[in-house]
């Protein structure tokens, strides 16, 4: 679907012609220290992506960037720009109205989760830290 | 509790803090959804806490500040602003922190500006605005 988002302070926009209707949450450290609490994602193609505004962004590992917003400091996406998965967007849900109605599907780093919370759902994919490693070999260089 | 040292992402923000109760709570409200990836977990800090590194800051409201790190775009912490008996409070991004402080999420506010599509588990305290908003009133303040 089609949508339009906005940080908190409103000086980036972004508009996304294909936004998934999915929403895949983070554990790893990187992501935790980085949200303040469990970093979440909505997939878009780069292609048909508009973005505005003064977006910082920070390489936080060999192949990703994260941005947010250089006035109000709101998360805007994490994103790989080099090695495997380039090419997408992975927008916060924050950005849009009702996180654009997308629904939570997978919690990667699911055993990682601080012991004090955790993202509910039966039907939720719970993928380890173990098993998303041994399935993302790019990833065992950049998340001690 | 004792003080207690986090960083950021990149490391170039380093914040101490003593939390007032070990309680961390969860935040949906349109403003803290849109700052952060989702949702704000954090917990207050008792006065004498302190950061050092490339903070900065943004008034969101007349009555607050948000503090992101200059470097990594990390979430930091929300401060009451406004003059009154809540000003200088603040409150802790918890994923600075080893393990979220090691605290249980105590309560969750603006439950009713949740996006539908992802929900923390637990038997804890669920705010609505009119909830929230009421008790800030009983207290004098609005320190939302």
């Amino acid at each position: 679907m089609s949508a339009i988002g906005r940080c908190l302070c409103g000086a980036v926009n972004v508009v996304v012609a294909e936004l998934s209707d999915e929403i895949s949450a983070c554990h790893c450290s990187m992501c935790t220290r980085w949200s303040g609490s469990v970093q979440m994602g909505i997939e878009a193609p780069e292609a048909g992506v508009t973005v505005t505004g003064p977006v910082r962004t920070y390489r936080s590992s060999w192949f990703a960037e994260r941005a947010w917003c250089e006035t109000c400091g709101s998360a805007l996406w994490l994103r790989n720009v080099d090695g495997p998965d380039t090419g997408v967007y992975e927008f916060v849900p924050g950005l849009f109205d009702n996180a654009a109605g997308a629904r939570l599907t997978r919690v990667v780093y699911a055993d990682r989760h601080p012991g004090g919370y955790w993202l509910e759902g039966a039907d939720v994919m719970r993928v380890s830290q173990k098993e998303y490693e041994a399935a993302n070999a790019h990833l065992n260089e950049a998340e001690a | 509790m004792s003080e207690l040292k986090g960083q950021c992402l990149c490391g170039a923000v380093t914040v101490t803090a003593t939390p007032a109760r070990r309680e961390i709570s969860a935040c949906h409200c349109g403003m803290c959804r849109r700052w952060t990836s989702g949702m704000m977990i954090a917990f207050e800090a008792a006065p004498g806490h302190g950061a050092t590194g490339p903070v900065k800051t943004f008034a969101s409201s007349e009555w607050a500040e948000r503090a992101f790190c200059g470097t990594c775009g990390s979430a930091l912490w929300y401060r009451v602003t406004a003059p009154g008996p809540h000003q200088g409070q603040t409150h802790m991004a918890a994923g600075l922190f080893e393990d979220a402080i090691g605290a249980t999420l105590a309560s969750e506010i603006f439950i009713d500006r949740k996006p539908t599509g992802y929900a923390l588990a637990g038997d804890h305290p669920r705010l609505t605005e009119a909830e929230v908003m009421a008790m800030f009133a009983a207290n004098g303040n609005a320190d939302t």
